[in-house]
């Protein structure tokens, strides 16, 4: 048997027989299972939410339906909102991804509804839905979600896995043996990394994918493999830069000295700046500012068209559909056309503002980590602008419809409403070169960590004992 | 316990800190945070401070711009009210991310909060929330374990504890002396934070009680960052290894600072399920339309109202009223409606009010639960100060629109006179102002009271550890 098998075999026996990695497998595990719960719990109830407010259309027009047959029943004409298609209600949802358990990301940030009817301003469509009224301290806190385990607690494990594998033995003296055998000290201090931190992070890469699996992942096993990717490269990262610690301090007690404050700055300190550096080099813009512009825009729209307005409440306009609603037709285009470069500024504006952050995460591995699993989760920014896209090309839709319908002076009738109305369906967008943009940064900064430890190893046996 | 012995270990202590050049080091980068935290808090108060009250200025403008309108017309335009901020907001911005800050306030519907800074992030911005609270709430604990850790497990590896134990100073007398050293040290980190926070919200232009609310925040941190001191010395003198004090002491600050507050929230939300934004609208929708009872369409409360409104008047027929009977109907739903939306809002407060008592019984499991609502809840901005605004502007909505309605109501259009009733909205609703007032110090020191108990008890409990751990210190030392 080689040196090297020699030493693996050891360090995988020291491992195997080191009780500390078994009850961190189990913490692990507990956190993992409950974040998923947790998660499946979030998932639920935003499924449920989203539901209810699709089913609000169905309900509305079942209502007119019973209304509508009523009046016919009592000999009279059914009026106004019953059978003008420019009333019709819609309602569009966002479903849930198959691995939304695994992070609420940044679900709870966007409207993952909306209320469309086809006068309305499509901009403003996802007003009612913008907030959830959810717990405003769990939104402070954050989710207990599995990529909360992993992007936060995983680290910590490894940490505590890894953080004095070499300088223990320097300090009781193995280290000394260990380098007299005739191995490489690169690949010896390597390999031994590998091993302890692979007997955590390999099967907590496991655990937490089977847990996922259970919880109606198994309908997306690419994300399944994509979240494994993940936590791996996310894992290796931290394994790497415990071997890099490693070797550049002498004590255990520096070594955990070091290895807690790389935690602190590269999970905390470091993404909570680069937010910071992204809000100040380019700020959110002002909803205030915004909403007061849309106002008054509105208004000089409503000013220009009063005297038309006031004409068309009394006119008759010898068609099925009244004078009024042509005029209100005729006003809304002029509406949207002024409203349209005011929404855009709004819309460029945050759409800076996240890509400087997009840019700014690919700095913080942890930000990266969280970023992938957001994505694979199907609750990142990306998915819910798509959202937001597809909402509003099918509120141009129903607008087309409600006017193709007056344009034919088709009212709607018993048989319509038995129809049932269009539905808005979300196509799933692509995951696109965001995820793997993610994992090779991830990948790049375990690379990163590895060519420190290889620049300490470089400076002879030395400088590691 | 000679006070004269006391001084020297704690001055020794004092010394040790200084001496220490990477405490020295992480010591001035957390101040500096600290610091750029707050200045950057302060400048972005005093820019949404004028932003805020040049955008209140123009909703104002542009609501009385609307030329003539039928007042329901302009009900359903709306007015928006924007959120005023605390100067304190700059020291710990609590759960102001979380809450909007505009709100739009129209006929029939109460509407929550919009604009929160939470809204269209990235994953980035998961990571916000850089203030000097944070920096108080979680780095500065990690600080004092790492200063304080080796303090006996060290002197005892060194042989020094053996020769001080030898000299004759008592074991509580070192660790009381060596507690004073340290807790020196954090009030000379918290005076600085006070000094630095003081000039921070004078430029964000604080009223007297902030001040006061600052020395009551800063009393808060005090009691929490002396809990960890304290823990942090017994630990030191307990274990047999400055190695594990340090992963004893690691762990406590990883389930104190980041699992007990990630898991109190979620639990609190499942002990105490508030409703969905569409599940309120839609239990709000019903009431309306079956009435509170649910036997009470809405049709039939209109045609009661209508025989209501006719034997008043006693006239026959509707069109024979001296008033405009649709203002009536509206001012009647406005008022039903109101009344349904402000039982279902309340009802979700009182909610988020459970929500954090559950948390506040984890204050038995850290100090960090007792500190962070405190806190914010002086900064004002906590989730009570915003359900004060929301409250206020609620009056604010109501008043407004049913003097719409009572304008409605006193302008009969004569069916002669073709087209709705027109008026100037702004004059209609003149009368009626919006002036936000915040909860007052006393009032919030009352209320949450209870966390400033939890922070003195585990004070006292963690005292009392260090005093057990000191009776090990011989045997440490032998």
């Amino acid at each position: 048997m080689s040196a090297f098998a020699s030493l693996a075999r050891l360090e995988a026996r020291r491992v195997l027989r080191d009780r500390a990695v078994l009850v961190l497998l189990v913490i692990f595990t507990l956190f993992a299972g409950h974040a998923v719960h947790s998660g499946a719990r979030w998932e639920e109830g935003r499924a449920e939410a989203v539901s209810k407010v699709v089913a609000e259309a169905d309900e509305v027009m079942a209502l007119r339906r019973q209304t509508f047959v009523d009046t016919v029943a009592r000999g009279e004409e059914p009026r106004f909102g019953l059978i003008y298609a420019t009333a019709l209600p819609f309602r569009a949802g966002l479903p849930n991804a198959p691995l939304a358990a695994l992070s609420a990301g940044q679900a709870e940030g966007y409207p993952a509804a909306a209320a469309i009817s086809p006068f309305v301003d499509p901009f403003g469509i996802f007003d009612r839905y913008a907030t959830g009224l959810e717990s405003p301290a769990v939104l402070a806190a954050g989710r207990f979600d599995l990529a909360f385990a992993i992007v936060i607690l995983l680290p910590l494990l490894l940490i505590a896995a890894t953080y004095d594998f070499w300088t223990r033995d320097v300090e009781n003296g193995s280290a000394r043996i260990q380098l007299a055998q005739p191995v490489s000290p690169a690949m010896l201090v390597l390999r031994r990394v590998a091993i302890r931190g692979g007997f955590v992070l390999i099967p907590a890469t496991m655990i937490a994918t089977a847990l996922l699996a259970l919880t109606g992942g198994g309908g997306d096993p690419a994300g399944l493999v994509l979240f494994a990717l993940v936590v791996l490269a996310y894992g290796g990262f931290w394994i790497a830069l415990a071997a890099a610690i490693n070797l550049f301090v002498r004590t255990s007690t520096a070594a955990a000295l070091a290895c807690g404050t790389a935690w602190l700055i590269i999970v905390l300190l470091l993404p909570a700046t680069l937010a910071a550096a992204s809000d100040i080099a380019a700020p959110r813009p002002s909803l205030r500012d915004h909403i007061n512009a849309v106002r008054t825009a509105s208004l000089e729209v409503r000013a220009q068209n009063a005297p038309a307005a006031r004409a068309a409440s009394t006119a008759e306009s010898g068609r099925a559909y009244p004078a009024g609603l042509w005029h209100s037709r005729r006003e809304i285009g002029l509406r949207d056309a002024r409203l349209a470069p005011i929404h855009r500024a709004y819309a460029d504006a945050s759409e800076r503002h996240r890509s400087v952050a997009g840019a700014l995460r690919l700095l913080s591995p942890a930000a990266l980590a969280q970023d992938a699993m957001d994505r694979i989760a199907g609750t990142d920014a990306s998915r819910a602008i798509a959202f937001q896209e597809q909402t509003r090309a099918f509120a141009g839709t129903t607008r087309r419809l409600a006017f193709d319908w007056m344009d034919r002076d088709r009212l709607m009738t018993l048989a319509d409403y038995d129809a049932g109305l269009p539905r808005f369906q979300f196509t799933e967008p692509g995951r696109g070169a965001g995820l793997g943009l993610d994992i090779a940064a991830l990948m790049l900064f375990a690379a990163a960590a590895l060519v420190l430890a290889a620049l300490r190893l470089r400076r002879g046996v030395a400088a590691i004992l | 316990m000679p006070a004269g012995l006391l001084q020297t270990v704690a001055r020794q202590q004092w010394r040790l800190l200084l001496r220490d050049r990477r405490l020295a080091l992480l010591g001035i980068a957390l101040l500096f945070i600290l610091c750029a935290s707050a200045i950057m808090a302060a400048a972005t108060y005093l820019a949404d401070v004028a932003a805020r009250s040049a955008a209140q200025a123009e909703e104002a403008r542009i609501w009385g711009s609307q030329g003539p309108v039928n007042p329901h017309g302009a009900a359903h335009f709306g007015r928006y009210v924007y959120k005023p901020v605390s100067p304190l907001a700059a020291i710990d911005h609590g759960l102001t991310p979380q809450l909007g800050n505009s709100l739009f306030l129209e006929a029939h519907a109460s509407n929550p909060a919009r604009g929160r800074m939470i809204d269209g992030g990235t994953a980035l911005d998961r990571f916000a929330g850089l203030s000097p609270a944070f920096m108080l709430q979680v780095v500065a604990p990690l600080l004092i374990i790492l200063a304080g850790f080796a303090t006996f497990a060290g002197e005892r590896a060194r042989g020094l504890l053996r020769q001080e134990l030898a000299a004759g100073i008592a074991p509580s007398t070192l660790i009381v002396g060596r507690l004073a050293g340290l807790t020196g040290t954090i009030v000379l980190l918290l005076a600085l934070v006070g000094l630095g926070g003081a000039l921070a919200i004078t430029w964000a232009g604080a009223a007297g009680t902030d001040y006061a609310a600052l020395l009551w925040i800063l009393l808060g941190y005090g009691l929490y960052l002396f809990i960890f001191a304290t823990l942090t010395l017994a630990a030191s003198a307990a274990f047999a290894s400055a190695r594990n004090a340090l992963v004893a002491l690691l762990a406590f600050w990883a389930v104190a600072t980041l699992l007990v507050p990630r898991v109190a929230p979620t639990v609190a939300e499942a002990a105490a399920p508030t409703l969905s934004g569409p599940a309120l609208e839609a239990a709000v929708t019903r009431e309306v339309r079956e009435g509170p009872d649910g036997h009470d369409p809405q049709d039939a409360r209109l045609e009661r109202l209508k025989a209501a409104t006719l034997r008043r008047y006693n006239v026959r027929r509707v069109e024979d009223l001296p008033v405009d009977f649709g203002g009536i109907s509206l001012a009647h739903g406005e008022a039903l409606s109101t009344a349904i939306y402000r039982r279902h809002f309340a009802a979700l407060y009182d909610g988020y009010d459970r929500q954090a008592g559950v948390q506040r019984v984890f204050a038995l499991l850290s100090p960090l639960q007792a500190v962070r609502p405190w806190s914010a809840a002086l900064a004002g901005s906590d989730q009570h100060a915003h359900r004060r605004f929301l409250e206020q502007a609620e009056t604010f909505r109501f008043e407004t629109v049913q003097r719409l309605n009572a304008d409605l109501i006193r302008h009969r259009r004569p069916a002669a006179e073709p087209g709705p009733y027109l008026a100037d909205a702004g004059a209609i609703t003149q009368a009626v102002s919006f002036r936000p007032q915040a909860p007052t110090l006393s009032e919030t020191i009352a209320r949450h009271m209870l966390d400033l108990a939890a922070l003195a008890g585990w004070s006292v409990l963690s005292v009392l550890l260090a005093l057990l751990a000191a009776r090990r210190l011989r045997r440490l030392a032998s």
